[in-house]
């Protein structure tokens, strides 16, 4: 049974280069691994200043703003990832009782594998605890939702893509507003959960146990 | 002399500062409360019957004198429990049910009777072998107890020659047949295997009996011994965690560390007993001595920011961290998420900004981290306390932060159960089954003995799954389990079917809802887990 937590979480960007970009928005959202019931306190929400001099100019972001509705306004005045980061930090290893990699939480959401994760690490190095990058996420499990709609869908139409509007107006999720760090982790857990819950109905009797031997 | 008078009878010197006075050797040799205690199980810490098993069989015998718990102390031990008599009942079972009068303690022999009277007609201890060599073979004391080391060395060729020297003599003195000395060697064959020194017994039993006595008659100061002790042991944190939990079934509740009693030590604290500093883990002798030197700066804090720049960095703040968590600076009435995500905000201070910070403070008279920061987030030369530039804009977005805080700042229970759990062996002040008002029973009562159906909401604080080796389900496997709840821990059992229903649902350190009852026969058994 697993014991880890599982952490949500999603960071809005200045642009989509996960090797570059500068983080504008962060939220997150823990559950427990073995009820899937959000921790009480469990969430983490904030606003991240860029500082790169090409943002503030316009040479980039305005895409990303655009897609996001935040405006730079509200970005001067954010605090500085290095405040934000080690408040995400010590908020993520909150969840890890033991302070080891074994039992750090189960780092889940959107696409986080190729994006999401790598940004982590790189403001690991750059803002972390350590100049070294720190685990913050289990190194042996994450759970990305790209994962779990290919094992789901892949063999059938009725799911075109899986951009988070088309999957909003597929499973009918009553907020169709997206792109806001908060509200995409929100719904990416509730899906999630969802279909978490529902593997584990499917496993109730152990159903897969000797399926090869029968 | 004023006197105190037990319940039980027992009385002792009262002092003119209300405390007892008692010499542990001179008390009462059989006192009935200590009897009470024993019968009920209760002997958490108590010398000899800790363990699960020395509890269960300490229940079952129901020792009324000296001479039970000294045999107690010898058939707990594995030899006696493995040595099964031809109904398949072991050698403690059938001890038990002769000292309860539910079997007839008959004598395996006529000649045997006299020596084995004292413990209901089974060779316990190695004694009544010499005794019986002597009796029967004419041995003298020291040829019998060369013969029985023999015995006990398990080799063949001295084992048939002290049979034979044995048989020989019992020949020549005939208070035996043939057979039957024949049948009386093999008893005492058999009992090398498992007999035990009854010196040494004796002796324990009086330990035992003393351990026993201070539980039952100053369950504070035992607790406080016993506390204090387990901090050296391998194992503290479990002992601690059980000690606590025993502590709840005689109304002695051990409390969260203060750091302002400044005690290194678990200690009495008015009826009941607190941590000391260095029972908090993580926070070791040395710690404790650089706190003891900032003791007045310390004492003088009325406020997180003021122990902090008073003392806190000096300290260090990875111990102010497990200072915090612990509930050790509980006085400061400000919940434990609130003062570490402040200290989050100042751990990367460095000293020369500390420095400065002082400096700022006496000045302007500052006595909160958002002041300090508005009037830091300066450059030095400017009045601030900020070496260069970025260190503005990093002070700056503190104030931000500090303002719309980007996570909440309220104390949880779970949280603060999780933090104690880690910190202290066993959570204090919330436990987790009590967020539910689930259930109609609690551990406490199961331990004092409830019966019947029962429901509770508990932790699986233990979890030992082993096959079963005997009986219609050998081979199945079945599980005991130590629960805890708020009000103490209990041990319980999950047999073979009702484990193979539950096994993938449960998991040592989470809580659960579970229904089961309680027999005398049984003790407490899981039947269902409910979520």
């Amino acid at each position: 049974m697993n014991t880890n937590p599982i952490l949500f979480f999603d960071f809005e960007t200045t642009d989509k280069y996960p090797e570059t970009c500068e983080i504008t928005e962060i939220a997150a959202k823990c559950y427990n691994g073995v009820t899937l019931e959000p921790f009480e306190n469990g969430e983490f929400k904030s606003l991240v200043k860029p500082l790169d001099p090409k943002f503030w100019s316009g040479e980039i972001g305005d895409d990303a703003l655009r897609i996001t509705g935040i405006t730079r306004e509200e970005l001067k005045d954010a605090p500085h990832p290095k405040v934000v980061w080690g408040q995400f930090v010590t908020f993520v290893e909150r969840f890890n009782k033991k302070k080891d990699s074994w039992n750090s939480p189960i780092a889940s959401g959107a696409n986080i594998r190729n994006f999401d994760i790598p940004i982590a690490n790189r403001y690991n190095k750059l803002y972390g605890p350590k100049k070294e990058a720190t685990i913050l996420f289990n190194t042996f499990k994450c759970i990305d939702l790209m994962d779990v709609l290919f094992m789901w869908f892949e063999g059938s139409n009725s799911l075109q893509n899986f951009k988070n509007e088309t999957l909003r107006d597929y499973f009918g999720y009553k907020d169709k507003s997206a792109h806001r760090a908060m509200t995409d982790v929100l719904f990416c857990a509730d899906l999630i959960i969802r279909f978490l819950r529902y593997h584990r109905r499917l496993n109730a009797n152990d159903r897969f146990k000797d399926a090869f031997a029968r | 002399m004023k006197k105190y008078r037990f319940e039980c009878g027992c009385e002792f010197d009262l002092k003119e500062n209300g405390a007892l006075y008692c010499n542990i050797e001179d008390v009462p040799q059989s006192c009935p409360a200590v009897w009470e205690l024993l019968e009920k199980g209760l002997t958490t810490g108590v010398f000899q019957l800790e363990t699960s098993t020395g509890r269960t069989w300490s229940m079952k015998l129901k020792p009324t004198n000296i001479n039970h718990l000294s045999a107690l102390g010898a058939i707990l031990r594995p030899g006696c429990l493995n040595s099964k008599m031809d109904d398949g009942l072991s050698l403690t079972e059938h001890y038990c049910m002769r000292k309860n009068g539910q079997e007839e303690p008959v004598p395996i022999h006529p000649e045997l009777e006299d020596i084995l009277r004292e413990t209901y007609q089974i060779l316990v201890y190695q004694e009544q072998s010499l005794e019986i060599l002597k009796k029967l073979g004419g041995f003298s004391l020291v040829e019998a107890d060369l013969a029985r080391r023999g015995i006990g060395k398990k080799d063949s060729k001295i084992v048939s020659e002290v049979e034979e020297l044995f048989l020989r003599k019992c020949k020549e003195i005939g208070k035996v047949s043939d057979e039957d000395a024949k049948k009386i060697f093999g008893l005492i064959k058999s009992g090398e295997r498992y007999s035990f020194n009854k010196s040494h017994s004796v002796s324990y039993a009086f330990t035992t009996y003393r351990s026993a006595y201070q539980k039952a008659h100053f369950p504070q100061d035992f607790f406080l011994g016993k506390l204090q002790h387990a901090h050296y042991k391998q194992d503290s944190f479990e002992k601690i965690s059980d000690l606590v939990n025993d502590a709840k079934l005689f109304n002695i509740d051990v409390l969260i560390p203060d750091l302002f009693k400044l005690q290194e030590f678990f200690f009495i604290d008015d009826k009941n007993i607190r941590y000391g500093i260095t029972d908090i883990k993580g926070i070791g002798e040395a710690s404790f001595e650089k706190i003891l030197q900032y003791k007045d700066n310390i004492l003088s804090s009325t406020s997180f920011f003021d122990f902090m720049f008073k003392a806190g960095f000096d300290i260090g703040i990875s111990t102010v961290e497990t200072l915090i968590k612990s509930g050790a600076l509980s006085r400061f009435k400000t919940p434990r998420s609130e003062l570490l995500f402040q200290l989050d905000l100042m751990k990367d201070l460095t000293d020369t900004e500390i420095r400065e910070a002082y400096r700022l403070i006496e000045e302007k008279n500052i006595s909160n981290l958002k002041d300090l920061f508005v009037n830091g987030a300066k450059l030095k030369s400017e009045g601030g306390i900020c070496s260069f530039k970025t260190k503005i804009d990093i002070m700056k977005s503190k104030i931000n932060v500090l303002d719309n805080p980007t996570q909440s700042i309220e104390d949880t229970p779970d949280v603060i159960a999780d933090w104690e759990n880690e910190l202290l062996g066993i959570p204090i002040t919330f436990h987790p089954s009590e967020r539910t008002d689930f259930g109609d029973s609690n551990c406490k009562q199961i331990q004092l003995g409830k019966k019947g159906n029962v429901s509770l909401c508990a932790k699986i604080k233990n979890l030992y799954v082993h096959k079963i080796k005997s009986g219609p389900n050998t081979g199945k496997e079945m599980a005991k389990v130590t629960i805890e709840d708020y009000s103490g821990s209990a041990l319980a059992a999950v047999f073979s079917d009702d484990w193979e229903s539950i096994k993938n649902r449960i998991s040592k350190g989470l809580t659960f809802k579970m229904k089961g009852f309680i027999s005398n026969k049984t003790g407490l058994v899981i039947k269902e887990i409910v979520e």
